[in-house]
């Protein structure tokens, strides 16, 4: 009996955790399809599962600030993002890596800024020195922040800088 | 940097930052710290990013180990922690009661 109410606690503990994800998602869904990277899945989501998974997450808790987190979001998501200039811009890459070798790959990449400095996101990798070209832009990596988040600059074409 | 005009509530925000301007804060901690909720808190983070008040940062964790994605932190800039002490100090002022009235007795029984 107490294994079948172990189960039963365990099922629908995994099924209430959905209930700030599924919150959050339809938040992201108000976002104009370019902020949604930048916003939903650099900020909002890995900020909802650090409060699902945190120290302190006991079941009812985490429900608790999980769901109040994602409600608040959701009927903000606008204002916040009009408020934000962190429109991405997505595409294929195209790597010229420091062996003078492109290498292209169809993964999607997302650049955006804030009021300082500019972002790139969603390739895994990177080092310092690198040059992204992306659609029309060129940039080149200048610092890490994480293994997916860099610093860039915008730069000019590497055969605009050549002179070929 | 632009200008603002604090409200109470940024102030309440804006003041824990000043705690310890270097310290980079989260939402779910700041969220703990002002007492806010997220639909009031994200909308004046992404105004005080907008307007060059913070600076927006990633986690420093290994997501593998760590078993979630890196959080993005805030961080004031030093050039809007000394507006902000400025118009706090302001707003301190313009809400202080008078003199006279904080000294006038309430009256009361012996």
């Amino acid at each position: 009996m107490t294994a079948i109410g172990d189960i039963v606690s365990e099922e629908v503990r995994d099924r209430l955790d959905h209930l700030p994800h599924t919150i959050l998602r339809l938040a992201a869904w108000r976002l104009d399809p370019t902020q949604r990277t930048a916003i939903y899945d650099d900020e909002w989501l890995p900020e909802l599962t650090y409060i699902l998974k945190g120290d302190e997450a006991r079941p009812i808790t985490r429900l608790y600030h999980g769901t109040r987190f994602a409600l608040g979001i959701l009927f903000t998501a606008r204002r916040i993002a009009s408020r934000l200039d962190r429109t991405t811009v997505a595409g294929q890459i195209e790597i010229v890596n420091t062996l003078s070798v492109p290498i292209s790959v169809s993964i999607p990449i997302h650049v955006f800024h804030d009021a300082d400095r500019l972002y790139m996101s969603g390739v895994r990798g990177l080092t310092v020195g690198e040059l992204i070209v992306l659609g029309q832009s060129a940039y080149k990596v200048t610092g890490v922040l994480s293994d997916q988040m860099y610093l860039i600059d915008e730069r000019p074409f590497p055969w605009e800088a050549d002179g070929t | 940097m632009q200008d603002l005009d604090i409200t109470p509530k940024m102030a309440t925000v804006l003041k824990v930052f000043l705690e310890d301007p270097d310290q980079p804060r989260y939402g779910f901690e700041l969220m703990k710290l002002t007492g806010m909720a997220s639909g009031g808190l994200y909308p004046m983070l992404a105004r005080l990013e907008g307007a060059g008040w913070l600076t927006r940062g990633k986690e420093d964790i290994d997501p593998r180990a760590a078993g979630r994605p890196a959080r993005t932190h805030y961080r004031i800039t030093g050039a809007a922690a000394s507006a902000a002490r400025m118009q706090l100090a302001e707003l301190s002022e313009r809400y202080r009661p008078p003199a006279l009235a904080r000294l006038r007795p309430q009256g009361g029984t012996a």
